[in-house]
């Protein structure tokens, strides 16, 4: 059972290094900002969804796919809601729902769930040790991006004791999803008390752990595994930097804009 | 001058806001090439020790210290614990908190990047130690995936990698099974040849009567000190201070001879040359209940897998009968807890039914299967949440929407059925763990359920709490109660479980009476199991004993 993100595959990205990965993760991010309407998001996140599929990111995607859902909708129906906008489609009491509102919507759930393939392929191809590596390499000292990757590291330990902790709890005859909001949350106590008690536990033991293994010596730390830097790492920045420069044009282009904007603009 | 590699000199040491010396006046040098065996009860002082050993107190748990710690000769004093990583490695107790990375090869490394080792000393350590310790072929797994017992051996692993010169083990076997346990010690013995030193913080002390020297602590200080044969000599002194004797000590004790044998081989002998011959003793066990009676629990060719394509379980049937007393044994990964996991519907097979009183679980559901079949997870604490010892017992009956006063009288109950005389507003999370896992017993109690599940009820808890907690659960058997254990403790098992349930590979492989259970090692081999030393001497000499007093029993000297 893996309980992490990180799929070793041995394939392409896993083979960048992971201070180069850092950076396209972070040229990722760009091309969905400059976009005004869904269409123009479209092709990147179609882009990055090949991507992930054809990276071994699949099995990551069904795990959060629900919350890439969630995130799509509630992002549809709240700016609908509240982005205002001059072609109204239909109203619900005070509520104006146009379709500038729908478009931006669109746009926005788009846009942030580039950014949540751009953050799964990356988790997906590298492992947390690489990243705490990739991190130090561009200039984080060492200490710090280790405790940064903990947090990655200890997240699924914590989800783990968690699965337990309901466990027990449901043979004592907890039920969580009877009552109302109130005492649903009051029912969640017996699960999160433990969480906290074996955390903060782990917590004081994982200090002593790391120093016991020599964490924190002031001689100059080694790796066991090499992360050359190659002609990936240079096709993978191109690639990135060609997705900028062509969204770039797009939306510096107001007539190719106006075309893919069918959805009329949502802002200027 | 040669020095000896530790020096622990008039250790004082109490933690801040208890005044209670853990550390009273301790005084311990260990040499290389020694090997060195540390017993004592819960609360002793044996897990602060390890932890004086290597700085860790005062360093990360503050209180008044006293005394000094050298290392080589020179005070450790000062430094930092990091600065120590590579000449003192410490494997803990809870071994989970030393495993970080997400692949075992770099958890192997992990120590040794951190001190600088070049990377093809790294290669080669990493190979020669995983070969050592039996995890060779988990260095591409996620640590966190494997089991119990394989966790402890990568733990290990991962420190013997910095190759320490004094290596500190505080009760290293908790988690593996019983041929893990004897592997792991073939491991260490070979450390210590190797001019290493070896300390050891064990209950169990059967597999240290090769020990170097044995150390009995007890309120914070040193009660005994020295060879084996000699401070071990004792059953009842060792009981008295937390420690099991080893089982072939316990027999010469009981025959009133002087010498104490390390093997079965040697005890043998022994009984050879003072002229000890088996009597006709036969044992005199009830039959198993539920011949013929209805079925309390069903498990019907029941499959699971954590993962799709890797079934933890294949196929399994078990019937449990209203009375029994089972013990569930195999080794590591054979699907024990998975098993069990089922009987209460905490788990819902792939394949497969599971009935309870010919109703299936699955339809009773989890939180009403809980007052049927009781849960007593391995770690109390996963189930202790409530700021009383009363609150934590009266959860389930207040889930159950039980009257207040029915709650008041049932936890009374249930309390005084484990024995656990504390005031009721105690807060659970300062009583100590053999406490703690009473109590989380008397949780599950309280709702009086017909079967009682119990993982690994030994588990951490020293040789008196042991044995109170099987008698426990014996009483509770004579009373009624169908009684289910998970357990690697296999004396424990034999000497007080009535039947066997042996797994291997998500397979039920034997299901019978302890007694032949326990007395056909080929079975147990297929299991990779080990039987208790005094089962294995009395095969040897034909007493079906299952326990060092009916060997004894069994045993009568020639006349001469």
């Amino acid at each position: 059972m893996n309980l992490g993100f990180y799929r070793p595959t041995g394939g392409f990205l896993e083979r960048v290094h992971p201070a180069t990965k850092l950076i396209c993760l972070l040229l990722a991010f760009v091309p969905p900002f400059f976009s005004r309407a869904p269409l123009q998001v479209l092709p990147y996140f179609l882009l990055l969804l090949t991507a992930a599929l054809t990276t071994g990111s699949g099995h990551n995607l069904r795990r959060i796919g629900s919350i890439m859902l969630i995130l799509f909708c509630m992002s549809v129906v709240l700016w609908s809601i509240f982005q205002r906008g001059e072609t109204r489609l239909f109203g619900l009491g005070p509520i104006a729902i146009s379709r500038e509102g729908v478009s931006y919507g669109l746009m926005i759930g788009l846009r942030l769930n580039c950014f949540v393939l751009a953050a799964v392929i990356f988790l997906t191809s590298t492992p947390i040790e690489a990243v705490a590596h990739g991190l130090s390499r561009l200039g984080l000292p060492f200490v710090v991006s280790f405790t940064i990757s903990l947090a990655f590291r200890l997240t699924p330990l914590f989800l783990e004791a968690g699965r337990t902790i309901v466990m027990a709890q449901k043979t004592r005859g907890l039920d969580l999803d009877c009552g109302g909001p109130i005492e649903r949350l009051r029912r969640y106590i017996p699960i999160i008390v433990p969480v906290i008690v074996s955390g903060l536990r782990r917590a004081d033991q994982l200090a002593i752990a790391l120093e016991s293994k020599g964490f924190g010596n002031k001689c100059k730390r080694t790796m066991l595994l090499e992360y050359p830097v190659g002609w990936r790492d240079l096709i993978l920045i191109l690639v990135l930097l060609a997705a900028i420069a062509a969204t770039a044009m797009i939306y510096f282009n107001p007539g190719v804009a106006r075309v893919l904007a069918i959805f009329g603009r949502t802002h200027s | 001058m040669t020095h000896p590699l530790l020096q622990l000199q008039n250790i004082h040491f109490a933690y801040r806001g208890n005044p209670k010396l853990v550390l009273n006046n301790v005084d311990m040098e260990i040499a290389a090439g020694e090997f060195v065996a540390i017993a004592g009860p819960t609360g002793s002082g044996k897990s602060t020790l390890v932890r004086c050993a290597m700085g860790i107190v005062p360093k990360f748990f503050k209180g008044p210290f006293k005394g000094d710690v050298k290392f080589c000769g020179e005070s450790i004093a000062g430094k930092r614990v990091a600065e120590l990583a590579g000449k003192i490695g410490v494997l803990f107790q809870d071994f989970e908190s030393q495993l970080f990375s997400t692949n075992a090869r770099i958890e192997c490394a992990f120590g040794m990047e951190n001190i600088g080792v070049d990377r093809d000393t790294m290669t080669r350590r990493i190979a020669t130690i995983a070969k050592l310790v039996g995890v060779d072929k988990l260095l591409e797994r996620e640590p966190q995936s494997l089991s119990g017992g394989q966790k402890q051996r990568l733990a290990l692993a991962s420190v013997l990698c910095l190759e320490p010169q004094v290596l500190l083990c505080d009760e290293p076997t908790t988690d593996l099974d019983p041929v893990g346990r004897h592997e792991l010690f073939v491991v260490l013995g070979q450390l210590f040849q190797s001019q290493r030193a070896v300390v050891v913080v064990e209950h169990e002390m059967e597999r240290l009567v090769h020990a170097d020297r044995v150390v009995i602590l007890d309120q914070g200080q040193i009660v005994a000190e020295g060879n084996p044969s000699q401070v071990l000599a004792d059953p009842d002194f060792c009981l008295r201070h937390g420690a099991l004797a080893p089982q072939m000590f316990e027999l010469a004790a009981r025959l009133g001879l002087e010498e104490r044998p390390a093997t079965i081989e040697d005890a043998q002998a022994l009984l050879q040359r003072k002229g000890f011959l088996p009597t006709a003793w036969a044992p005199a066990d009830a039959p198993l209940p539920g011949a013929g009676g209805p079925a309390l629990v069903e498990v019907e060719d029941v499959h699971f897998a954590y993962t799709a394509g890797d079934e933890v379980l294949q196929g399994v049937n078990l019937t449990i009968n209203r009375g029994d007393f089972v013990a569930l044994l195999g080794q590591n990964g054979s699907g024990k807890t998975t098993l069990v996991k089922h009987l209460n519907a905490l788990l819902p097979p792939d394949r497969g039914r599971v009935w309870f009183e010919r109703r299936a679980v699955a339809e009773i559901g989890v939180a009403k299967m809980g007052a049927k079949v009781g849960f007593v997870f391995q770690n109390p604490d996963h189930m202790l949440f409530n700021s009383s010892v009363f609150d934590e017992v009266a959860f389930s009956l207040r889930n159950m929407r039980q009257p207040e006063k029915l709650i008041e009288e049932r936890v009374e109950e249930a309390l005084n059925a484990v024995g656990l005389c504390v005031p009721r507003q105690l807060d659970p999370f300062i009583m100590t763990k053999g406490e703690r896992q009473k109590l989380a017993v008397a949780c599950v109690l309280a709702c009086d359920p017909e079967v009682l599940v119990l993982d690994e009820p030994t588990t951490g808890l020293d040789a008196a709490e042991q044995i109170s907690m099987m008698q426990l659960l014996t009483k509770l058997n004579l009373a009624g109660r169908t009684i289910i254990i998970v357990t690697h403790a296999l004396d424990m098992a034999a000497a007080y479980a009535r039947r066997v349930v042996l797994m291997s590979g998500g397979r039920i492989i034997a299901d019978g009476p302890a007694r032949r259970i326990f007395h056909q090692a080929d079975l147990l081999a297929r299991a990779n199991l080990l039987a208790p030393p005094c089962v294995r001497l009395g095969a040897l000499l034909g007493i079906p004993a299952l326990t060092v007093a009916e060997l004894a029993a069994a045993l009568r000297r020639r006349a001469p």
